[in-house]
């Protein structure tokens, strides 16, 4: 299966009037990393939005203190889904203290609209159309708080 | 008769400095103020407004009697014999509460301290509003709460209300219509069936109300209750109908001032009547509101309003059952559709295949068109027909096939967005 960051980057714009579908975001929708990957979880938590049903299960796989492998499960938006799409993608290799710091920096971005700066702000770029969707805030923030709940769960 | 709305004028949020092009599609959440509404409790509050039932000056006079004929004006309108009957609260949500405290928790208690078993009867289909304020108190009572399955069509399996029924049974409460399903249930058969085992009802008719005529005097409910804002009136008032001979043995939901007839500090007395639940000063803007509603709708006559609803009803419910993609959470049978072709639901929730109905929330937004996405309040409800969110569109008398059309188009684009 082809991942989101395999996608072409030069697909129409058929997306101008729906700003927060961005072609990158629904990329990552369409074909989101880690999406029901089977990997040996040494941690997970479950995560839900009660307001809009939004409900996912973070799992990660720790070997002396580093993500090796990331996954997500369950039935959420597109917002949501590729929020948790662009972790599963991005955070593989860091350790568990640079997740955690990361973690803090995209839910303030996302949250607060503080900016995200150096490698951070190109990966989570897409996730900044929520910024003028208050209502969706919670759809991009929740794989956030679910993962910090598994990272939490273990130390 | 035309396709259009002939009342859309009527509401001021479609005029051309406000929302020309909305599409509003959400009137079982609440229903938009139409012109003679807001103008009626407008000119309550800068040329009437007094506090009711305690001045002896004829301002303060006046609004009593405001009031008081408000009393009369919704009875008649939902068919009860008198004002006597009528309360008013905030709204269903209140309404239910004080019922469950005021009525059904000393029947409970009393059950309890003798040490019988209780149980309480709800539907599958209720509102979080009709269905938390009986868990506490069955939580609190150690009674049971039993749940009445659906039918296919949506509507309370009667045959499982009679099975759950019993001589321990305190009450029976259901929504009159599924906010989520649009469907009605046979109130009348339903209470019939619950006197049988002389059991109280109770029905929360928030969504009702708009839809046709209400008769309680008919479906013989010991209570029924209602919000004015999905009436096409403010919000922040809502009614409660109430058999009066429940009310003596009823205690006051909120003490305050305006319901006792005598005080010391070591105790008080209680006015008798309806006037015994409402402390404090009562919502005038919103009953006076709430009675221009009433008379909007009654000017427009009820045969007019079903006539329009059920026509876009069925053109709704035709023209989303032809996207391929288009998941009903019921399923009306092609056998009732026969039978009874006016009960098409003016609410209707569904889910478009692989797309999160918060998407399609989102996307219909952005073309202007508001629905409503999730569970409606309603979480028990969705996992018992096994999803978890759905789109909820509902119809209000502003809307005409233009809406459907554009509801449709948009379904389209969206569908077409996050799967193409």
């Amino acid at each position: 299966m082809s991942e989101a960051s395999q996608q072409k980057p030069d697909q129409p714009a058929v997306h101008d009037d729906h700003a927060l579908y961005q072609q990158a975001l629904l990329a990552h929708h369409k074909s989101p990393v880690g999406y029901n990957l089977a990997i040996v979880a040494t941690h997970s938590a479950q995560g839900v939005n009660a307001t809009c049903g939004d409900d996912i299960k973070i799992a990660v796989e720790i070997e002396q203190n580093y993500l090796q492998a990331l996954a997500f499960y369950g039935d959420s938006c597109a917002i949501c889904r590729a929020s948790a799409s662009m972790l599963c993608q991005h955070l593989k290799g860091l350790s568990v203290a640079e997740v955690l710091a990361l973690s803090q920096k995209v839910k303030a971005s996302l949250s607060e609209n503080v900016s995200l700066i150096g490698v951070a702000a190109e990966q989570f770029e897409p996730l900044r159309s929520v910024e003028k969707f208050p209502v969706r805030k919670q759809c991009a923030l929740l794989p956030w708080t679910t993962l910090e709940q598994a990272l939490n769960a273990t130390s | 008769m035309t396709s259009a709305s002939p009342w859309k004028q009527d509401f001021p949020i479609f005029s051309s400095h406000a929302h020309p092009s909305l599409c509003y599609l959400d009137s079982a959440a609440t229903c938009l103020t139409p012109k003679h509404v807001a103008d009626a409790v407008y000119h309550y509050q800068c040329y009437s407004h007094a506090n009711s039932h305690k001045g002896l000056y004829q301002l303060s006079a006046n609004v009593t009697e405001k009031v008081e004929h408000a009393r009369e004006t919704v009875a008649d309108f939902i068919g009860a014999t008198s004002g006597a009957s009528i309360s008013f609260n905030s709204g269903t949500t209140e309404g239910i509460n004080l019922i469950a405290f005021s009525f059904v928790e000393p029947i409970l208690s009393d059950a309890y301290k003798k040490g019988k078993p209780s149980n309480l009867v709800i539907s599958a289909v209720e509102h979080h509003a009709n269905l938390l304020p009986w868990q506490r108190l069955a939580e609190r009572y150690q009674a049971e709460l039993r749940v009445v399955k659906i039918t296919d069509e949506g509507i309370m399996d009667l045959a499982h209300l009679s099975q759950l029924l019993d001589n321990n049974t305190r009450v029976l409460a259901f929504s009159h219509c599924s906010n989520v399903l649009g469907r009605f249930n046979p109130a009348e058969q339903i209470c019939r069936i619950a006197k049988r085992h002389h059991v109280p009802t109770i029905v929360d008719g928030a969504q009702a109300v708009a839809h046709g005529k209400t008769n309680v005097s008919a479906i013989d409910c010991d209570f029924y209750v209602f919000s004015a804002h999905k009436l096409y009136g403010p919000t922040g008032c809502g009614v409660m109908y109430g058999k009066t001979e429940h009310f003596e043995q009823m205690r006051p939901y909120q003490l305050g001032g305006g319901i006792v007839s005598k005080v010391n500090f070591t105790e008080s007395d209680f006015v008798a009547g309806a006037t015994k639940f409402e402390p404090g000063s009562h919502h005038v803007a919103g009953i006076v509101g709430l009675v221009e509603a009433i008379e909007y709708l009654h000017d427009i006559s009820w045969p007019d309003i079903q006539q329009h609803m059920e026509k876009l009803a069925l053109y709704l419910n035709t023209s989303l059952n032809e996207l391929p993609y288009y998941q009903p959470l019921i399923v009306p049978s092609a056998k009732r559709l026969a039978a009874q072709p006016t009960e098409v639901a003016s609410i209707v929730s569904f889910r478009l295949k692989n797309v999160h109905c918060h998407d399609v929330a989102s996307l219909l937004d952005s073309n202007n068109i508001a629905v409503r996405a999730g569970h409606h309040c309603a979480q028990p409800l969705h996992e018992t027909l096994g999803v978890t969110a759905t789109v909820r569109a509902s119809l209000g008398l502003y809307n005409d096939f233009s809406d459907v059309d554009k509801l449709v188009a948009g379904l389209d684009q969206a569908y077409q967005l996050m799967t193409g």
